[in-house]
């Protein structure tokens, strides 16, 4: 699977992500993926990124996996939802 | 190295904002079959889209979006200028020796509690760096400031670094 729903991805850095870090991620009313967190390591200045999500409304495995990274959420907890 | 401006203004029931973040390098890459990725490098922003204009597209309009909600918040971007990891830059390193290098640059406007909070592009430009067949553009929208903010532009522009994956 090469994209995940928006809403998924939503929900899996919502339930997944480590706590420590409080992240966030929502969607904004204009449609933009936007993730909020503090990373575990220093300088733990807060992180707010938003988004562009395709008008399909799927997320590319690609920037799936860049979010992954960052978020400390092991990649295939985002695909698995899709089996 | 990155630079960024903020200028603000306070005005009835708002702010007013105009920020620039130029000479910042982008690394675009295109692996296989998958979506095109933009990578700021001083700037931890990226991007992805179905070729390169849609990724460019996609980096300036979600920068400009970011930058919009870290003033909402913050009322300032010095949390947005955050580099990239360190693995990022091990694969620049790699790819700077193969890669198109493009320069691109963005003033964007974002006006704030105002009586409709409008966030606009002033101006961009790109370039590619190093060819005599270098594209710039820009454009200007109606109810942007007067063009004096784009000659007072201080930054060199955004790099980008584009390559692709060997056949």
């Amino acid at each position: 699977m090469d994209a995940v729903p928006l809403n998924s991805v939503v929900r899996v850095i919502n339930e997944e992500a480590p706590k420590k870090t409080g992240a966030r991620a929502e969607i904004t009313i204009d449609g933009f993926l936007q993730v909020v967190w503090k990373p575990l390591r220093p300088p733990h200045i807060e992180r707010l990124y938003l988004y562009k999500i395709p008008e399909d409304g799927f997320v590319r495995k690609t920037m799936v996996m860049q979010i992954a990274i960052r978020l400390g959420i092991n990649p295939p907890r985002f695909f698995q939802l899709e089996k | 190295m990155a630079n960024a401006l903020t200028i603000a203004k306070n005005v009835p029931n708002g702010s007013l904002y105009i920020v620039g973040i130029g000479d910042l390098r982008v690394m675009i890459t295109h692996e296989g079959s998958e979506d095109w990725l933009a990578q700021g490098l001083e700037v931890d922003y990226f991007a992805t889209g179905r070729d390169l204009e849609n990724v460019k597209k996609a980096f300036e309009i979600g920068l400009r979006r970011t930058i919009s909600e870290h003033l909402k918040r913050f009322r300032h971007i010095k949390h947005l200028l955050h580099p990239a990891p360190e693995h990022v830059w091990a694969d620049f390193s790699e790819r700077a020796l193969s890669g198109n290098l493009y320069s691109h640059s963005q003033i964007s406007f974002h006006a704030l509690d105002v009586e409709s909070s409008d966030t606009t592009i002033i101006a961009t430009t790109e370039a590619e760096v190093g060819s005599t067949t270098a594209a710039v553009k820009k454009r200007r929208s109606p109810r942007t400031p007067a063009p004096r903010q784009q000659i007072l532009f201080p930054y060199d522009g955004i790099r980008y670094l584009a390559s692709q994956a060997a056949a």
